[in-house]
């Protein structure tokens, strides 16, 4: 028998969808959110923070994407979010330096903690398209073209946008090694 | 990554050592995510399956993710965490979009400067000098502009807001907004940079130009940030009453530049095209410090 709702409400996921969505990306999804928080309890309460969107936002889901891609979407823009509150508060996730970079990605060597430190430090006021991409390439090690698929660009734009991150970054950390000479400077 | 970089030299060639990141060996690590959390499509699936097994490696780390999966939901399985996940969907806010986007939820200063550039040209014209960056020289070829559109391009350089005229000269790292006068409803923006490469800024994802809507001086979305691709960069502007396919205006455009200068868009003709085009370009200082 057919039903028909005469309702509009948005009716989200039946307990069995969002079953079926937690058992098959929440590890990854909290995986993700830990690469970019760099700290368990604030990575659990991102992922949760990731399902609650999901849950408000299912019947807007337009099937473009997998759920999954657009899962780590969402958790994509969350974190980001996450680590510019952060910083505007000074809070601990700046304060922490553990890092894991979940199963099977390997140890994190010095470099790559290096790497994401930096990267995180100019993600704070960094333009948006970037500091999203640069996320996807720094903290989740997608290839470009895996970007493009994921963001909707394509491949050259991609590779010129991280490209444009990086002159960013230089800036910025030019600026501050300015401001810290010139604070050296001073205290003379 | 490259893991010898002579940090203890020049500060910022260490930077970019650390920044170069090769790309991943496949099955890349996103691909085995994805396939531990069957999310991959079929093809794609079968083929990672068998590109495993010619790399112990990469099956170890398929392992390991499957392993974590399944200590992940030992310790936090869905019947335990149903009703926080619930409640915190309620709590959402009634118009709070899925993805949590950043660009309607950060209102920071740059993001306030823009809007205030597009609001008042006259106070910003007040406020700020015109800068050195400026080309002013009159043999430089300018703008163009096809159809009733103005269309005029902002720097944030050093900080400060400045006009551009064609030509100008920026760095990697500046920030570029375009404005237009217009009206019609659909904007699609590439570039082409000194290598030959065609770039798409507007619509950020999508086949189509993306709606956009008509009227003076109306900033388009998002500011643009230069890359450090040699040579000069040219902008195009597509603005259109119906939505236009952008790969056949990125084919176009590299048509016309055929791999060699992208100045040759200036003299490009679009005059077949349902579209009003606005055209801009600016040098790039690659030595600037």
């Amino acid at each position: 028998m057919l039903v028909f709702s005469l309702s509009s409400t948005p009716s989200g996921p039946t307990p069995a969808q969002l079953e079926a969505l937690y058992t098959q990306h929440a590890s990854f999804v909290h995986a993700r959110c830990r690469r970019i928080l760099k700290d368990e309890d604030l990575a659990w309460d991102a992922t949760q923070d990731v399902f609650a969107r999901a849950i408000r936002s299912w019947d807007s889901f337009d099937g473009r994407s997998s759920r999954g891609t657009w899962l780590y979407r969402i958790a994509t823009n969350l974190c980001l979010n996450r680590i510019r509150d952060a910083a505007s508060r000074r809070d601990k996730l700046h304060q922490r330096r553990d890092e894991r970079p979940g199963a099977g990605s390997g140890p994190a060597s010095p470099a790559q903690v290096e790497v994401h430190e930096i990267v995180r430090a100019v993600l704070v006021d960094m333009p948006e398209d970037l500091a999203r991409l640069a996320v996807l390439y720094y903290f989740e090690d997608l290839t470009q073209a895996e970007i493009a698929a994921e963001v909707g660009l394509s491949v050259p734009t991609v590779r010129k946008r991280l490209r444009a991150f990086v002159a960013q970054a230089r800036k910025r950390i030019a600026r501050g090694l300015e401001a810290q000479l010139a604070a050296a400077g001073d205290s003379l | 990554m490259n893991h010898d970089a002579p940090h203890d030299e020049d500060p910022m060639a260490a930077l970019d050592a650390l920044l170069a990141r090769p790309e991943p060996a496949d099955p890349s690590p996103h691909t085995l995510r994805r396939l531990a959390a069957g999310d991959l499509p079929a093809a794609e699936a079968a083929a990672a399956r068998t590109a495993l097994k010619e790399d112990p490696d990469a099956a170890e780390r398929l392992a390991a993710l499957e392993a974590e999966d399944a200590a992940f939901h030992a310790a936090r399985p869905f019947a335990a965490v149903e009703d926080e996940l619930r409640r915190r969907a309620a709590a959402l806010p009634a118009d709070g979009p899925a993805a949590d986007g950043l660009f309607g939820r950060f209102l920071r200063p740059r993001s306030l400067f823009w809007a205030l550039a597009a609001a008042s040209t006259a106070l910003l014209l007040t406020l700020f000098a015109p800068h050195e960056r400026l080309s002013g020289d009159p043999d430089v070829p300018g703008n163009r502009l096809k159809g009733s559109i103005t269309l005029d391009a902002w720097g944030e350089l050093d900080g400060a807001a400045t006009r551009l005229e064609p030509g100008a000269t920026l760095q990697p790292g500046d920030r570029l907004q375009f404005r237009v006068t217009t009206t019609r409803s659909h904007l699609a923006l590439l570039g082409v940079d000194g290598t030959g490469t065609v770039s798409r800024y507007q619509p950020v994802g999508g086949d189509l130009s993306t709606p956009f809507a008509p009227g003076q001086a109306r900033p388009l979305p998002d500011a643009l940030t230069l890359d450090d691709a040699p040579g000069p960069e040219v902008f195009v502007v597509f603005l259109s009453d119906q939505a236009l396919l952008v790969e056949d205006l990125e084919q176009r455009m590299h048509d016309a530049v055929d791999g060699g200068d992208p100045l040759a868009l200036l003299a490009a003709d679009w005059d077949d095209l349902p579209a009003d085009v606005g055209t801009f370009w600016a040098r790039k200082d690659l030595d600037a410090p």
